[in-house]
């Protein structure tokens, strides 16, 4: 059973509410309207690291203070909410506390919460999946055919009505190949998003590592044009979806920001497949600019940049309390070709507030990004020859809200902690900083998490730690017999491995050494049963 | 007859011996052969230069070190920079290690950079970090050398280069104000070898510390 501290961080919330959803936006800046105005789902990815500081501010964990933070966001109006790792996982188990009328909020993984996605029903099932067939059909979802899929629902409902299934528990271990085979290959896609991961393969982050484990957490922005996200290319959601709440957004009532609406635009964590349909503010501020004369060096693009940040700053478009977290560049060479420089802050940033040191923070951040999309640029184009800039125009992509009535539980108003100011620190810099926080597990690889958390008692298994080295590779590296000849051995400790996890009982226990190599190295080693041996660190 | 002092004061020698010293801003080991050989340990506001070969046990002590500052009565916040993964080690940090040293991980950031000093040099103008270690940094520069030594003097913070090299008088940081080559000696009772380059007496060459093996 998960503890709290080990709860893993909720990449997604489904939740349902009454009244005004823009209110979500104090918690990420990427929403979607799954039904109406009733449903949405929340993409906490681009803001964890923001959120994780603020909780380890408050003395929780961050999914700790999610939960504390909902109800208080939306008060009587939060009718459930439902995190998980994965939207549609998020999505089925509010449907299943729905259908127990079951409110509060609830994670995939806790107890209650596997109790009720245990008890849902097909006719639940089966409803999620046709609000989930409206999005790829708005979407323009290649290979889905929604007459052929809702033939296929029925066939589902009339096979499982046949064998006395009444809920998709019933069909536990059942393989998705299986029910592609029977039902299509859309019905096998969802059954595969709601069938419980390997958890060998669940990212201990509880977010997707960056491939490079060194490389910081939110990429530093240099897309490119040809891969930026294709954004405003705009998709209303048809009636059906909301069950002809609107198609078209109303300025949230309440907020007083911009009127929204849903487009077509991959969530930052990008589940393959996934029919995300963001809801974005229908227009942004945005700030043109055409030069005089082609330039193309960063000192002298800077501060012409600052003049469009400080017009940005006070754009009437926006609202004070709202931060940016993503800026978009949008530069025009002199050969009319664009590229599209990404501007993504670690954590939110106040622009307004950044203005009085004369956009510091902003304009590293926007230099980093200039260079890495410059050197892309170039090199797609096989040529050193620096790239003339004709005009550009600066936007706000991503922002969200942040509510002063919070401050009581951050301290964040007037106050200058060490916190705060790491914050600031990180958003500035070109490599993200990286924080542990161990865990109550005896396998190395699963004993710390990359990410900040309120820490149980870990005294027991930090003694654990005592024999273990400084440095170690995630990946045992094997040893060869030329390398083990002439080394002196010390055996360490005897760790069993979790072989239920990876289904191979025969990987069950690491015999754990120092080994003192012939260059005098002191290297940790592990035998397993087979007696191979694997080198998996290095003593400081 | 004699009666025995007051609990509160039966202990107060041990509690000084093991007290971290923060007299005269120097900042120690808790190691006392190494403190001694360091004057009472690393003073805030200088650099240091640290050749330790990986796997040679050199960086355990430097690690202890930030136990000490990491916890109290410092609690300062420390900042270790290391190479990326995949340019010259496939190796990363092992947190349980660390903490299992005493390294208190809240007051710790890691960041890893081929040009440590370019890509992080917000939080070296900043105040805050107080700690900052190099871990074999795959380009510094004499100027960034010179920029690192002027910040540790400006913000009274500790510089700490660790190089994966024996350190020599032929080539090195100018900057440094101590440099010296360290390896760990001994299989089961392990001691340490120091050999001063720069900025220490050549006395202490070895010395005994009961640490855990990390």
């Amino acid at each position: 059973m998960l503890t709290a501290a080990d709860a893993p961080w909720p990449r997604y919330l489904a939740v349902e509410l009454s009244g005004d959803g823009a209110r979500l936006l104090a918690l990420s800046p990427w929403l979607m309207r799954w039904e109406g105005e009733v449903l949405w789902l929340v993409d906490l990815t681009p803001c964890r690291r923001y959120w994780e500081t603020l909780a380890e501010r408050a003395g929780r964990t961050a999914a700790e203070l999610v939960r504390e933070l909902l109800p208080r966001l939306l008060g009587e109006d939060l009718v459930r909410a439902a995190s998980a790792d994965h939207p549609w996982r998020a999505l089925l188990l509010a449907r299943a506390m729905g259908e127990r009328k079951v409110g509060g909020i609830l994670d995939w993984d806790a107890p209650f919460g596997k109790a009720l996605r245990d008890a849902l029903t097909w006719s639940g099932w089966l409803a999620l999946a046709k609000s989930c067939a409206v999005h790829l059909q708005s979407l323009h979802q290649k290979r889905f055919g929604a007459q052929r899929f809702a033939q296929q629902c029925r066939q589902l409902e009339g096979a499982m009505a046949r064998l006395g299934a009444r809920g998709p528990l019933m069909l536990a271990g059942e393989e998705a190949m299986a029910f592609r085979r029977r039902f299509g290959s859309w019905i096998g896609i969802f059954w595969e998003w709601g069938a419980p991961r390997d958890p060998a393969s669940v990212p201990r982050t509880a977010a997707p590592l960056p491939r490079d484990p060194a490389a910081p957490f939110f990429p530093r922005a240099s897309v490119p044009r040809s891969q930026a996200p294709r954004r405003p290319h705009l998709m209303l959601i048809p009636d059906a979806v909301g069950g002809g709440a609107s198609e078209e957004t109303e300025a949230p009532r309440d907020a007083g920001l911009p009127p929204r609406e849903d487009v077509a635009a991959p969530s930052p964590s990008r589940e393959p497949g996934f029919p995300w349909l963001a809801w974005l503010p229908r227009t942004t501020p945005e700030r043109p600019r055409h030069l005089d004369f082609p330039l193309w060096r960063w000192d002298d693009l800077a501060p012409l940049l600052a003049e469009d940040l400080a017009a940005l700053g006070v754009d009437p478009r926006w609202q004070p309390e709202e931060r940016v977290t993503e800026l978009v560049w949008q530069l025009t060479l002199n050969d009319l070709s664009e590229i599209a420089v990404s501007v993504v802050f670690r954590h939110p940033h106040d622009l307004r507030k950044d203005a009085a040191s004369g956009f510091r923070i902003t304009l590293l951040q926007a230099s980093y990004a200039f260079e890495d999309a410059m050197r892309h640029a170039r090199r797609h184009r096989e040529s050193e020859v620096e790239l003339p800039i004709t005009s550009w125009s600066v936007r706000v992509a991503g922002r969200i809200v942040t509510l002063t009535t919070w401050a009581d539980l951050f301290g964040e108003a007037g106050s200058d902690t060490d916190l705060v100011r790491l914050l600031e620190i990180e958003n500035a810099l070109a490599v993200g900083l990286e924080r542990y926080t161990l865990t109550a597990d005896w396998l190395p690889e699963s004993s710390y998490v990359r990410a900040a958390s309120t820490s149980t008692e870990l005294a027991d298994w930090v003694t654990l730690a005592r024999r273990r080295p400084l440095f170690y590779t995630v990946t045992p590296v094997p040893l060869t017999a030329a390398e083990l000849r002439g080394s002196r051995q010390l055996f360490l400790e005897r760790v069993a491995t979790k072989w239920w996890e990876a289904g191979n009982p025969d990987s069950g226990r690491r015999d754990y050494y120092q080994l003192l190599d012939r260059e005098g190295r002191y290297l940790w080693a592990f035998r397993d049963e087979q007696g191979a041996w694997f080198k998996h660190g290095l003593f400081g | 007859m004699r009666a025995d002092p007051p609990n509160s004061m039966k202990f107060n020698h041990l509690r000084r011996a093991s007290a971290p010293v923060r007299t005269a801003k120097r900042l120690s080991f808790g190691i006392p052969a190494l403190d001694e050989a360091f004057g009472g340990g690393l003073s805030l506001g200088t650099v240091i230069e640290w050749g330790v070969r990986p796997g040679r046990g050199g960086r355990r002590l430097i690690v202890e070190l930030l136990a000490r500052a990491t916890s109290a009565p410092w609690k300062l916040w420390c900042l270790w920079i290391g190479p990326p993964h995949g340019a010259t080690t496939t190796l990363g940090i092992y947190p349980p290690a660390w903490s299992a040293a005493g390294v208190d991980l809240t007051r710790m950031r890691f960041a890893a950079s081929e040009h440590p000093v370019e890509d992080l040099k917000p939080a070296l103008v900043d105040p805050l970090f107080k700690v900052v270690v190099l871990d074999a940094p795959l380009r510094l520069t004499s100027d960034e050398a010179a920029y690192l030594a002027r910040e540790a003097r400006r913000l009274q913070r500790i510089v700490i280069l660790l190089r994966d090299r024996e350190l020599d008088d032929a080539r090195g940081n100018v900057w440094a104000k101590i440099r010296v080559n360290c390896r760990r000696e001994g299989w089961l009772a392990p001691g340490y070898r120091l050999e001063p380059v720069r900025g220490l007496s050549p006395r202490l060459t070895r010395f005994r510390a009961s640490l855990d093996p990390c």
